[in-house]
């Protein structure tokens, strides 16, 4: 009973049936009938009472027994406190927690009688005190706690409010878990995530660098392979050529795979970036079909594109990546249909998707393998039934680039029905025209082996002023390729070979040279060479195409004289600039040649003038006493004549010392010749008189013609005699005057370029030479021939020696202004004076004036035989009134 | 093409001082004018000055002809001293710097009658003469007239 007794002092006891009890145990000892009977009733109540009381008792120790053992044994610690913080009780775990032997010990004690920390004792009332205030559970707070042995725990705890019967607030149940070990667990776990990624993105790293690393010596493979099947083909035995292109087909799937491991890596790396520009869909698609027919036809299939809509323009794409994806599938197509088979490449626009499909009738993928297609490394017939190589990359790229690119990819087909990969793409219009047909994507060079000469492209033309390139290369193909490249912006002549080449460009004289180096016959060095040793050829710059790549083969090229280079397979765009770049460079050279040339010109002018300013003051003091001088013994000539010879009449027949005096003077001859001599010397002071004027004036700076009717064949003549007195060694002249009429001229100019005319040929003439001089009429054209016998003006020097300034042996005259100043005189007159090309025996320089029409009819001249000087002095003495 | 023409009196012919450092050109000069004038040459400037000086009353010169580049003393010093004692005797440049602007300018400050380019031609310098001659002749006449 004691025990029941503490028992009902903490159960709830039903109180009613023991108050009526207690009620009739106080009356029990008055006998009634009524009473016993009703005592009786209550007894049976309070038996009744008491077997469910304890039927419940035994409940509720069971679920008592059963709650202390939850409370001991769940992994969890658990205690309850009373609103004071005081502890109530624990379970055993939280007890050992404390450092206490059982969980009773608990009851009584506070935080601040455990081993924890202080501060952490303060936590954990405050915590309390606030779900006890709050009356709200706080649930999972991680927190640390010290525990008995001094460790550092890490718990997670919750705590919710205790209730009374009445609501009220009694106390905190706490319940908490040790996660020490599995915070330290999850730290670990993400040290080896960290390190798990890092390793990740080495290999990423890795393989970006070593498929960059790949594509170098790939490269190296494959440019000599093409060269040799695209320039020596003809040459190749069959089984070459096929052993060849396996390793050619073969060494560009590796670099395929490369390339693809290099998105990959980089996709991996997030560092995939569009790069969108304007392209032509129609024409791209075209040209990239095109590109890959020949790949079909090798596999004895069919590739057609059909049905490109025409309102799809100019659209905005990722072009590299746009090529990549259909290449991709197109590579599919090709690889998984068998021979005889068809693929098929079209393109719809809806305005705003743009929809690509390539379809094939292969065998078909069965639908359950549609998703897995698009992973990575996914082949659907993988295993031992892998037939086809790759790297099961190619889907999963294009599934990423059309995604990067915001599109879907999808695929319909059926075991045995083919299979139809199609992408979406959204239309992007470029609103202008796509820059240039020409990619930088060198489908022609690095397809190679390639494809379609029916290129259908028209050859756009270069404007007819456009720079001249003529392109040597043997291989047609390539010829009619870049021709077709170079012909939008250049006039290209190309041709197959060296020798070829040669002679074009001896007649075109072109801008630039474009030139394989291994061609039949003369190969590109070889006419880089005969180029360069040609010294009017010698300026123009020569590119040559080589097939061998690297530092060796273009300063191989270089030493040999080549301006610049370019290994194959070349990308179009890059040989384009390059030949820009040689034409521009060109262009500039000749301007700098020329300007540079002006400048010593001018120069040379400038002191030159200086010079013969100078000169000409200097020269007017003894032109003047020549000048002048010349007319008083003109004078006195003739008077001394008419004196000798009226003494000698009236000496006729005297003998003695008159007599040899007369005979050593050769008395006829001088009386005949003195005023001849005189008229002579009066004439050549008179033309130098004028050609000081002429100086004068020319230095002044103007120098216009003083026309006057004139005899030429007079001023031939005469102009002679002054050559012939003037020299101190004979020449040998044959002159024969074409009776020219007179005309107007101006005769002290003309006289000039006559002087240096004939002065020339007597030069190079030499003593012993001959010079042969001729006038005569062509049509309204006055022409002066003169011929000598000397050494002939060499070929080099032709062009050059009516340059001004130009002085040889062969041309010896004083300034050098010589030739270029009777030239201008000629071009003055309207006329022309040139070297004979046609003579080569000595030189002949050729005289032509127009004789102006509708002047003075022509006097009757007398025949030249009876011309003599002296007609000729007179003649000038005529016209040599001066304002 | 002179023809002699008939032996005028030696009083009758102009007096011309001839100055020029070049003898070639001093007695080419006398030889194509020998007939026309009464010539005396000097071949410096100096020399020129004390011709100048020497020559007075009926002797003293009409015209003087003057080169102006000569060395010590040139055309332009050679008319400042001038023209301090024979203001009014009219002065022709022959030179072979007519162009020089130093030559135009002398030629105004100094009132040279006229700038004759050598080689000169005989017409040409006779006819200039004659003017410079008629100019001063009318200036005398009148400066006798005022006085």
């Amino acid at each position: 009973m004691g025990k029941a007794a503490a028992d009902t002092r903490q159960d709830d006891e039903p109180a009613s049936a023991v108050v009526a009890a207690r009620a009739l145990l106080s009356r029990a000892f008055e006998p009634d009938a009524a009473r016993s009977e009703e005592l009786e009733r209550c007894l049976r109540a309070l038996i009744a009472r008491t077997e469910t009381l304890e039927t419940e008792r035994a409940l509720l120790l069971q679920q008592r027994a059963a709650f202390r053992t939850v409370i001991a044994s769940i992994p969890f610690f658990v205690f309850w406190k009373d609103r004071e913080g005081v502890f109530r009780g624990g379970n055993d775990l939280f007890a050992k927690l404390a450092g206490l032997d059982k969980a009773d010990d608990v009851v009584g004690k506070t935080d601040y009688d455990m081993p924890w920390t202080k501060e952490q004792s303060d936590r954990y009332r405050k915590d309390d005190l606030g779900v006890i205030a709050s009356g709200k559970p706080q649930l999972d707070v991680e927190e640390t706690n010290l525990d008995a042995g001094g460790n550092d725990k890490i718990v997670l705890c919750s705590k919710v409010p205790l209730h009374a019967e009445d609501g009220s607030v009694t106390g905190v149940l706490g319940i908490f878990s040790d996660i020490t070990a599995r915070k330290a667990m999850e730290r670990e776990l993400s040290r080896s995530k960290e390190q798990a990624e890092a390793g990740n993105r080495a290999k990423s790293d890795f393989l970006a660098t070593m498929s960059h690393e790949l594509r170098t010596p790939l490269t190296m493979i494959l440019s000599p392979v093409e060269a040799l099947l695209s320039e020596r083909r003809s040459s190749l035995a069959p089984e070459v050529i096929e052993v060849l292109e396996r390793a050619y087909r073969n060494a560009h799937r590796l670099k395929t795979l490369t390339d693809d491991i290099l998105d990959f890596s980089k996709q991996q790396a997030g560092r995939l970036e569009l790069e969108l520009e304007p392209i032509d869909i129609r024409e791209h698609l075209t040209q990239l079909v095109l590109d890959m027919t020949s790949a079909a036809v090798a596999r004895g299939l069919e590739l057609r594109l059909e049905s490109v809509d025409s309102s799809i323009g100019v659209v905005t794409l990722d072009v590299a990546k746009f090529d990549k994806i259909l290449i991709n599938l197109i590579g599919n197509a090709l690889k998984f249909t068998p021979r005889g088979g068809n693929v098929r490449v079209s393109v719809a626009s809806d305005g705003k998707l743009l929809s690509f499909c390539v379809s094939d009738d292969g065998p078909g993928i069965d639908p359950k393998d549609h998703e897995r297609l698009f992973r990575r490394f996914e082949q659907v017939d993988g295993g031992s039934k892998r037939r086809h190589g790759g790297t099961g990359l190619g889907l999963a790229l294009v599934k990423q680039f059309v995604e990067l690119m915001g599109g879907r990819v999808g695929v319909r087909s059926q075991l045995g029905a083919g299979a139809t990969f199609s992408f979406e793409l959204p239309q992007r219009s470029a609103g202008g025209q796509a820059p240039s047909a020409l990619r930088d994507y060198v489908r022609h060079a690095s397809s190679g082996i390639a494809a379609g000469a029916a290129r259908s492209a028209e050859l756009a033309s270069a404007p007819v002023d456009a720079p001249r390139v003529v392109v040597a290369e043997d291989n047609d193909e390539l010829r009619h390729y870049i021709e077709q490249l170079l012909g939008r912006t250049f006039r290209v002549s190309a041709v197959p070979d060296g020798q070829a080449a040669y002679d074009a460009i001896c007649e075109l004289k072109p801008d630039v040279v474009v030139s394989d180096v291994m061609m039949p016959g003369m190969d590109g060095f070889e006419l880089v060479a005969k180029l360069k040793a040609d010294p009017e050829l010698a300026t123009i710059p020569v590119l040559l195409l080589t097939a061998r790549a690297g530092v060796d083969a273009s300063s191989d090229g270089l030493d040999r004289g080549a301006d610049d280079y370019l290994a194959k397979p070349f990308s179009p765009l890059d040989l384009i600039a390059r030949v820009r770049a040689a034409q521009r460079m060109r262009t500039l050279h000749a301007q700098l040649r020329e300007s540079e040339r002006r400048l010593q010109a001018a120069e040379r002018l400038a002191g030159l003038g200086r010079l013969l300013a100078e000169l000409s003051h200097e020269l007017n003091n003894p032109i003047n006493v020549i000048y002048n001088g010349v007319l008083p013994i003109e004078d006195y000539g003739q008077r001394l004549v008419a004196y000798a010879q009226a003494c000698d009449a009236q000496l006729s027949g005297a003998g003695g010392e008159l007599s040899a005096l007369r005979q050593s003077l050769d008395y006829d001859f001088v009386v005949a010749d003195l005023p001849l001599a005189i008229h002579t010397l009066r004439d050549a002071a008179v033309r130098i008189r004028d050609l000081q004027a002429d100086l004068r004036s020319f230095l002044l700076g103007k120098a216009s013609l003083n026309r006057a009717h004139a005899n030429l064949d007079e001023l031939v003549s005469g102009s002679l005699e002054l050559i012939r007195r003037d020299r101190l060694s004979p020449i040998v002249v044959t002159l024969k005057l074409g009776q020219v009429p007179a005309f107007e001229f101006d005769r002290a100019r003309l006289g000039q370029v006559l002087l240096n005319v004939l002065k020339n040929a007597a030069e190079a003439a030499g003593p012993t030479g001959h010079v042969a001089v001729e006038t005569e009429v062509q049509g309204s054209w006055a022409r002066v021939l003169v011929t000598d016998d000397g050494p002939g003006v060499p070929d080099a020097i032709r062009g050059q020696i009516f340059q001004p300034f130009f002085s040889t042996k062969h041309v010896r005259l004083g300034t050098g202004l010589g030739l270029s100043v009777s030239t201008e005189i000629v071009a003055q007159h309207g006329g022309r004076l040139y070297l004979d090309s046609e003579w080569r025996e000595g030189a002949r320089f050729v005289l032509e004036l127009p004789m102006i029409e509708g002047g003075v009819p022509p006097r009757v001249a007398l025949p030249a035989e009876e011309r003599g000087p002296g007609r000729a002095s007179e003649g000038s003495a005529s016209s040599e009134t001066l304002p | 093409m002179t023809t002699p023409g008939p032996v005028q009196p030696a009083r009758a012919k102009p007096r011309l001082l001839v100055i020029d450092d070049e003898p070639g050109n001093l007695f080419t000069f006398r030889r194509v004018f020998a007939s026309l004038y009464d010539m005396t040459l000097a071949s410096s400037g100096n020399e020129g000055l004390l011709r100048l000086d020497a020559a007075t009353g009926v002797q003293a010169f009409e015209v003087v002809l003057l080169d102006f580049a000569m060395p010590q003393m040139n055309g332009a010093q050679f008319l400042a001293a001038m023209r301090e004692k024979h203001p009014t005797i009219p002065c022709l440049f022959l030179t072979a710097y007519a162009e020089l602007e130093e030559v135009k300018s002398v030629s105004k400050s100094y009132r040279v009658a006229a700038v004759i380019l050598k080689p000169w031609e005989k017409d040409d310098v006779e006819r200039r003469i004659e003017h410079a001659l008629r100019l001063s002749k009318m200036k005398r006449a009148t400066s006798t007239m005022r006085g």
